[in-house]
């Protein structure tokens, strides 16, 4: 049980998706649409493309011996579950951009799948791995965008305004990651 | 044809948010930001050529799936290729190998239509600003955060530039995740200082 915490908290926190990784950042703080629910479709891809990675590379590509050229393959996988992602929750062909779903969603889903395949040594770990990741991005996501907004209409310096400021924040949300994981590892080590 | 979806970054300094993975992940070293950029020459190059020669056989409901495998073949090749190279570096540097297909389908470079020469030459104008940015964050970032400047080398990165005394004044913080972000933001305001009216000047507008 306390490994599969130390895995969420790993997944979700220390190597979180957006601040720690920084993929799908174009997705999360560009000016465009604000429109609810659109952090749906990658979160699901997020999870749905980690938790096929693990049996696809662990049962069916391994009597391939594919070596470390393995992991490339993630990138067709993380965009075919992109697809079905924003097909399901978008309710449109996937489209272009930084926020297609061909490109994985900026990443998120290939991140995922690649955090599933290093972290996991079975299906529920998978299932965690991939679910924390995707819920880790969603956190991330909603905060990032929501400081994204504010500094749009409180008095912050013009220049910092929207995007600048979300980046300097996301780049204090990645510092204070690294802490919280810190401190939750030491407390699970102590737990043991 | 633009993109109208969110999180759209097709104009102006912010499409450079669709490749911060890279821009942000890849220039904690020098070392790592040529390789990275030799792999978004190299993809980026190669899969418009090989897209742009296919194209009559390609069909068109699947084209952008099938512009998915060759980009992620092509890095498979380049990740083959620069290994026997340097072993070490490429296994270090796997992930961000993995990320340039991500990046080439991000950018507009996959939607050329054009001869094979044509659109390889317009990718590779595509990847030139990408491959700057990288190396630019990197010269910054290492020289700062570690106190000295590396290259790729066979046995991974040899030390081209550094003293025990830059290394003792260096700013950490600067070549984590967080110093990307925040020199990428703070690159960002600078520019629109330089420069307006930026993409979200417009929402900027209507908030107000």
């Amino acid at each position: 049980m306390i490994a599969l915490v130390v895995l969420a908290v790993a997944a979700s926190i220390a190597a979180n998706s957006v601040v720690q990784m920084a993929l799908g950042v174009g997705l999360v703080v560009a000016p465009g649409e604000r429109r609810g629910g659109r952090f749906l479709a990658p979160a699901a891809a997020m999870a749905l493309s980690g938790f096929l990675s693990w049996p696809l590379f662990a049962y069916i590509l391994a009597p391939f011996s594919l070596g470390f050229l393995e992991p490339l393959l993630l990138f067709p996988l993380a965009s075919l579950a992109s697809v079905v992602a924003d097909r399901i929750f978008s309710g449109r062909d996937a489209n272009r951009g930084s926020g297609s779903a061909y490109s994985a969603f900026g990443g998120l889903a290939f991140g995922s799948a690649w955090l599933a395949l290093r972290l996991s040594s079975g299906m529920l770990e998978a299932a965690v791995v991939s679910i924390s990741c995707a819920a880790g991005f969603l956190g991330s996501g909603f905060l990032l965008d929501k400081i994204r907004y504010r500094s749009l209409i409180e008095p912050v310096p013009r220049a910092l305004r929207g995007v600048p400021l979300a980046l300097i924040s996301a780049g204090l949300l990645s510092l204070l990651s690294t802490f919280v994981a810190a401190a939750a590892f030491t407390a699970l080590g102590a737990l043991r | 044809m633009m993109d109208r979806t969110p999180g759209s970054t097709a104009r102006g300094p912010y499409r450079f948010l669709a490749y911060a993975g890279l821009v942000v992940g890849a220039s904690s070293r020098l070392a790592h930001a040529v390789a990275v950029s030799i792999a978004l020459f190299t993809v980026f190059t190669l899969s418009s050529f090989i897209l742009g020669a296919s194209a009559p056989l390609l069909p068109r409901r699947g084209r952008r799936f099938v512009t998915v495998f060759i980009a992620s073949f092509t890095a498979s090749c380049f990740q083959l290729l620069f290994s026997l190279y340097s072993p070490a570096l490429a296994l270090d540097l796997s992930f961000f190998i993995g990320l340039v297909p991500v990046t080439f389908m991000a950018s507009s470079a996959s939607e050329y239509a054009l001869s094979p020469g044509t659109a390889a030459l317009a990718s590779l104008r595509e990847a030139l600003p990408v491959a700057g940015l990288i190396s630019a964050f990197a010269l910054v970032r290492e020289s700062f955060g570690y106190g000295c400047l590396t290259f790729p080398a066979r046995s991974g990165a040899f030390v081209i530039l550094g003293s025990d005394a830059s290394s003792s004044l260096a700013i950490r913080v600067l070549v984590s995740a967080a110093g990307g972000f925040m020199l990428f933001g703070y690159v960002l305001a600078g520019l629109r200082r330089l420069r307006s009216p930026f993409p979200d000047s417009a929402e900027q507008a209507r908030v107000e």
